[in-house]
């Protein structure tokens, strides 16, 4: 039987599973990607975009199963799995590269002077022992001076010269003085912002305007969402304070308590807040004035008689 | 009155009743003894049984009590004599006591010493009549059945309890003297005239006998050969009619297999046990040693009332045998609720009356206290009471009185109550000083200080200051107390009554470690005292445990540990003496003057009650010290040189004597000692 | 422990006036023996000078309470009289209630006070006042607020409130030997939570 016939249609039907193109195309497995390095042919393009693109697509993602069938296999329940080599492609890193380290002070001058800096190993030849011990720390060969046996004292010491103190004595300045140069690195290099720099002395003005009133900051209004200065511990009274003298002060604070509820009461309200009052009656008695506004107000009050109540709640 | 008196609580009286009944028939006993010793001997045991083991009683028992009865009235009235006064004790008398309580204390007096002497009138029919009755009521067993050959034994061991009450009893002018009255009242008012010598030389014969009786309270050995020859006659009927076979070793290993013998078995091994320990000699199986006896006891004890064996066999070895049974049944029934009416806020007659008009029934607890009511029955809630609610009085174990009544703290004075919550005892010392002066409420539990405050400021204390440290910070904190209250924890092997699960959860571990703690607890409070103090300086140890090692021994402890501490009466008229030699270890004989509460004998929770007076450190005592410990050196030195050819290897104890010396100055401050100057030493040297 | 601020101060003050108007000067200027107001863990504590000088010795963490607590301060600054402040309350109250026994264990139980269980009420009483309420033996159970002043009840009907309970005495209760209902328990053991 002759089955060329069938043959020919299935493969006119399907196309070929090999891709041929003059540079082959780049696969990638690990990332499951292929790059098609080829030039675009202008002429299809211009022809029939999609299935230009579509025909691109094809070629490459047959390549890519291709390729993905001869990876080694390993069975699951959910059918054979593939199992991918890691990736080939370098990828650009996603953040960006640390800012080099502000320079120490020595850093700084060893660069101005061209210094090399040379490792110092952290162990170091003992001649003694033969053999190599730690340059600092345990047993650390810094400690030898204080550590000896014997010392030479020289002729002028004093009498209470001890030369393991001293010795210990020098060794500890020295580790004193590395670290207060650290520190004084660190404070440097925090200081190199000027952003930074800028906000704490804008808060430190900030803090000091607001206790620099006729009051110190006690009286002042407070401004809505007004944040309390950070940093400030409240003072209190003492426990132990006399307590004769606490209530001294608890009853002048009773009487005036007193006093500023029948003020109050005398006159309702003592305005001094932002509030532009002009401009309000003007818009309240729509542009009539005060004097109209205040008829007005006189004749309703009978209908309206919760008013005046209302406003002696709030006080 | 009397429907009351059957009612289940059973009123606070009967504790206060039945020791000085008991102590009655000490006194009596020991008159009649002085007459006949025999006799005494005799009327003892029926009185025993009476009072102490109604419980277990078996059903022959009433016949030959009667028989017995009418034997000893056939040989001599005077057996009789004790007899009746324990009849009248749990008879009639109790009854009335109520009422008496109740109504008015005064003739109370008069009437006691007429008891005392109609002991001499009761007839032979009292005998017979009372046990019975008084057995019924105490207990709510079947009352038909009585063993005679276990009376015997359980009236020895009574008078030998009660011995220390007897004392109490002439010289208290107590509201509990009305117990016993009624009915010796009726008799006695026809001879009062006369009776009042002859009572009172009963009394100091009572007296006199008071050692004699000690004796026998060590040892129930030595009361056994006393009872012998009476009880031989009845002994043999009783082992005729049911012999009684203690249960071998293997046997009982047999048994525990078994799952147990059934509670009527141990029951009865029990009472069974008790008679034959009570007259060894005689009753013993030949081949049986006392311990198999006592152990088999201990044992059966642990399974009837549910104790671990441990805590069984501790509690048991605090009694005599027949005592000890009444102690656990004790513990089985509830104690009776009793308030203190916080005089913050009113008087206890106000209180009486407004609580008597929500329908509750109370009276007052006792003469002892002036504050304390016990209820009865309540129709309302006697925890939500408005009263209550406003504070007018603290629900409050009678027991819990005691350590305040002992601290008695006077106005103005700082008090330190080291474990406080939930405030009972402090709302009381607050009430005592009138709010005046401060009171530090300490407990080391957060928790618990919640409901502790929430006392304080319901009973209205407004001196009390709360606080949460452990106790033994306390002398870091602050000092310069003028009274210490030193509740400390325990086992509460007191309380089993009210707190079951202590029946099991309670191991030899936990005894060390609470007496450890305790007497950690208690030299903090005697150096929280200050010795100064012009009115006070006083510390109360108590604890709500009846075992020795929480409460003599650590007591003795601090005895020997601050030696210018020493015991003083706690002014509670009431109680046992503590013992100064319990089980082979010897207390200072000091530790007598402490007090003892059990639920059996008092009606309350087991208890223990001490009290110390600081003094202050004397100079005296330091330079008594000082010269014996310094010269001592100086010859040692001395002593040093010359021989220095000999041991020059050995210390040099020149050389030595700055450390000796420094360790010297240690331990006399550890002691509370003012060491000497160091600049002494530093100059020999 | 501290003394209060002045704002902390006129917190209490206001508050406590409300109540005991100016026999409040009784309370800061006392005869027997010098008190003080001191601040605790939020609470305020009405403490004598003598307790509160022995108190300063007792470590801020463990110190738990002294002399009597008047209330409590919220997060927002706002103070909140406790029923622990009854006594003295009670002792200068400018205005009473007394109510019928049968109305006593409904108001402890946390129920305002109607007019049938009304009793008696201080003549004048105005609108919204603090009043403290006693039962008719002159044992106080607790403070409120009136709803009504004292003409106005006349009218009223018996169901009506006449003073809005605001704290209790079985809110200091803890334990209960029997308890009258689950629920009432729990809402003591809740308010005893957070008196102390």
């Amino acid at each position: 039987m002759d089955v060329s016939n069938i043959l020919a249609s299935h493969a006119a039907k399907y196309q070929s599973i090999t891709v041929e193109k003059e540079t082959p195309l780049e696969v990638d497995p690990g990332f499951l990607t292929v790059t098609d390095l080829n030039p675009i042919d202008e002429e299809s393009y211009n022809e029939n975009l999609e299935e230009h693109l579509q025909s691109l697509a094809r070629d490459g993602i047959q390549a890519l199963y291709a390729s993905l069938f001869t990876l080694p296999t390993r069975t699951s329940p959910d059918g054979p799995l593939a199992q991918l080599p890691p990736p080939k492609t370098q990828l650009p890193r996603a953040k960006p590269l640390p800012k080099p380290k502000p320079q120490t002070k020595w850093e700084a001058f060893a660069a101005a002077k061209g210094i090399q800096h040379k490792v110092r190993d952290r162990k170091e030849w003992d001649e003694e022992r033969q053999e190599w011990v730690n340059r600092w720390g345990r047993n650390g060969k810094n400690k030898q001076l204080e550590e000896q046996w014997i010392t030479e004292v020289p002729l002028n010491a004093d009498v209470d010269h001890d030369p393991r103190k001293a010795a210990r004595d020098a060794r500890k300045e020295r580790v004193a003085k590395n670290e207060k140069k650290h520190a004084q690195n660190v404070a440097r290099a925090a200081a190199a912002n000027p952003r930074d720099a800028r906000k704490q002395d804008i808060e430190k003005t900030l803090a000091t305007t607001r206790i620099s009133t006729a009051s110190m900051g006690k009286f002042d209004k407070k401004l809505d969402g007004e944040k309390k200065i950070r940093g400030v511990k409240r003072k209190f009274d003492p426990t132990e304070k006399s307590v004769a003298d606490e209530a001294k002060a608890s009853v002048a604070l009773l009487s005036r308590l007193e006093s500023d509820s029948k003020k109050t009461r005398r006159e309702p309200q003592a305005e001094e807040s932002v509030l532009n009052t002009r401009k309000a009656v003007r818009f309240a008695s729509k542009g009539r004035g005060g004097l109209a506004l205040g008829r007005e107000a006189a004749g309703g009050r009978s209908s309206r008689g919760g008013r005046g109540r209302g406003r002696g709640g709030k006080r | 009155m009397g429907r009351r008196a059957k009612n289940k609580q059973g009123a606070p009286e009967p504790l206060e009743k039945k020791t000085y009944s008991t102590s009655k028939k000490l006194g009596k006993r020991k008159a009649d003894s002085d007459s006949d010793l025999d006799d005494r001997a005799t009327t003892r045991p029926p009185k025993k049984i009476k009072d102490s083991k109604a419980k277990p009683r078996a059903p022959d028992s009433k016949p030959s009590s009667k028989a017995k009865g009418q034997n000893k009235s056939s040989v001599k009235t005077a057996k009789s004599i004790p007899k009746s006064d324990s009849d009248n004790d749990f008879g009639d008398g109790w009854e009335d006591v109520e009422g008496d309580v109740d109504v008015n204390d005064e003739f109370s007096s008069d009437e006691f010493q007429g008891i005392t002497n109609n002991l001499d009138d009761l007839s032979e029919e009292d005998d017979e009549d009372y046990p019975l009755r008084s057995t019924t009521q105490k207990f709510d067993f079947d009352t038909d059945e009585e063993e005679e050959g276990i009376q015997p034994v359980l009236k020895g061991n009574k008078s030998k309890q009660h011995e220390r009450p007897s004392k109490i009893i002439p010289t208290s002018s107590d509201g509990s003297d009305d117990f016993d009255y009624d009915e010796s009242a009726d008799e006695g008012r026809v001879t009062m005239a006369n009776m009042e010598a002859r009572s009172r030389a009963l009394d100091a014969k009572a007296a006199a006998e008071a050692e004699l009786d000690e004796e026998e309270l060590q040892g129930a050995v030595a009361r056994k050969d006393e009872d012998d020859d009476f009880d031989m006659d009845e002994a043999d009927e009783e082992n005729d009619a049911e012999p009684f076979h203690l249960p071998t070793a293997a046997e009982r290993e047999a048994e525990k297999h078994a799952g147990g013998p059934d509670l009527q078995v141990v029951q009865r091994r029990m009472r069974e046990c008790i008679r034959v320990l009570g007259k060894f000699k005689q009753l013993a199986e030949k081949d049986r040693s006392r311990s198999e006896y006592t152990d088999q006891l201990v044992a059966d004890i642990a399974s009837y009332y549910g104790y671990n064996d441990f805590l069984a066999e501790k509690l048991s070895q605090l009694f005599p045998v027949a005592e000890a049974v009444e102690f656990f049944e004790a513990n089985e029934v509830p104690r009776p609720v009793t308030i203190r009416t916080n005089t913050l806020k009113t008087r206890r007659r106000d209180l009486a009356q407004a609580l008597v008009n929500r329908g509750v029934n109370l009276e007052p607890i006792g003469k002892w206290t002036n504050v304390g009511l016990q209820v009865f029955e309540s129709s309302v809630p006697i925890g939500a009471t408005p009263e209550y609610l406003a504070g007018h009085y603290m629900l409050q174990a009678a027991s819990s009185f005691l350590p305040v009544i002992a601290l008695s703290p006077q106005p103005n004075e700082r008090v330190l109550d080291m474990a406080s919550a939930p405030g009972g005892k402090t709302t009381h010392i607050a009430a005592l000083l009138q709010n005046t002066g401060v009171v530090f409420a300490n407990d080391t539990n957060k928790a618990r200080t919640k409901s502790l405050t929430a006392n304080v400021h319901r009973l209205g204390c407004k001196n009390v200051v709360v606080c949460s440290y452990d106790g033994r910070e306390f002398p870091k904190v602050m000092g310069g107390f003028d009274r210490v209250l030193l509740d400390a924890p325990c086992s509460g092997t007191g309380v089993i009554s009210k707190d079951q699960s202590v029946k099991v959860n309670k191991s030899e571990r936990d005894f060390t470690m609470l007496s450890h703690l305790q007497k950690q607890l208690i030299l903090c409070a005697i150096d929280s005292v200050n010795p100064e103090s012009k009115t006070g300086g006083y510390i109360v140890y108590s604890t709500c445990s009846v075992t020795v090692d929480e409460n003599e021994a650590v007591v003795d402890y601090a005895l020997r540990k601050r030696p210018n501490v020493k015991l003083v009466e706690t002014g509670l008229s009431f109680g046992r003496e503590g013992y100064t030699k319990y089980r082979g270890k010897i207390f200072n004989p000091s530790v007598s003057l402490t007090r003892r509460f059990y639920p059996h004998v008092h009606n309350m929770d087991g208890f223990y009650v001490a009290k110390f007076k600081v003094e202050k450190r004397s100079k005296a005592a330091a330079t008594v010290e000082e010269p014996v410990t310094i010269p001592e050196k100086f010859v040692l030195g001395e002593e040093a040189a010359v021989e220095q050819v000999q041991e020059d290897v050995g210390f040099d104890s020149e050389e030595d004597r700055p450390y000796l010396e420094e360790a010297k100055r240690r331990r006399m401050k550890a002691k509370g000692l003012r060491p000497p100057p160091r600049s002494k030493p530093a100059h020999r040297a | 422990m501290r003394p209060l601020t002045e704002e902390e101060s006129k917190a209490v003050f206001t508050k406590l006036a409300n109540y005991i108007g100016k026999n409040l000067i009784h309370l800061i200027d006392r005869q027997d023996e010098p008190y003080c107001f001191r601040l605790h863990k939020d609470r305020v504590y009405y403490v004598s000078e003598s307790s509160m000088r022995l108190g300063i010795s007792v470590a801020r963490p463990n110190l738990v309470s002294l002399g009597t607590c008047f209330g409590k301060f919220s997060k927002t600054g706002k103070f909140k009289l406790h029923v622990t402040a009854l006594d003295y309350l009670a002792q200068y109250a400018k205005y009473k209630v007394w109510i019928k026994p049968n109305g006593e264990m409904p108001f402890l139980y946390g129920n305002h006070v109607v007019k049938a269980h009304l009793g008696r009420i201080t003549e004048d009483t105005p609108e919204h006042q603090g009043v403290v309420v006693f039962s008719m033996k002159d044992i106080p159970l607790g403070f409120g607020v009136t709803a009504r002043s004292t003409v106005d009840t006349r009218k009223l009907d018996p169901t009506a409130i006449i003073v809005f309970h605001q704290a209790y005495v079985s809110s200091t209760v803890i334990r209960f030997l029997y308890s009258p209902t689950p629920s009432d328990v729990g809402e003591y053991l809740r308010d005893e939570d957070t008196l102390f």
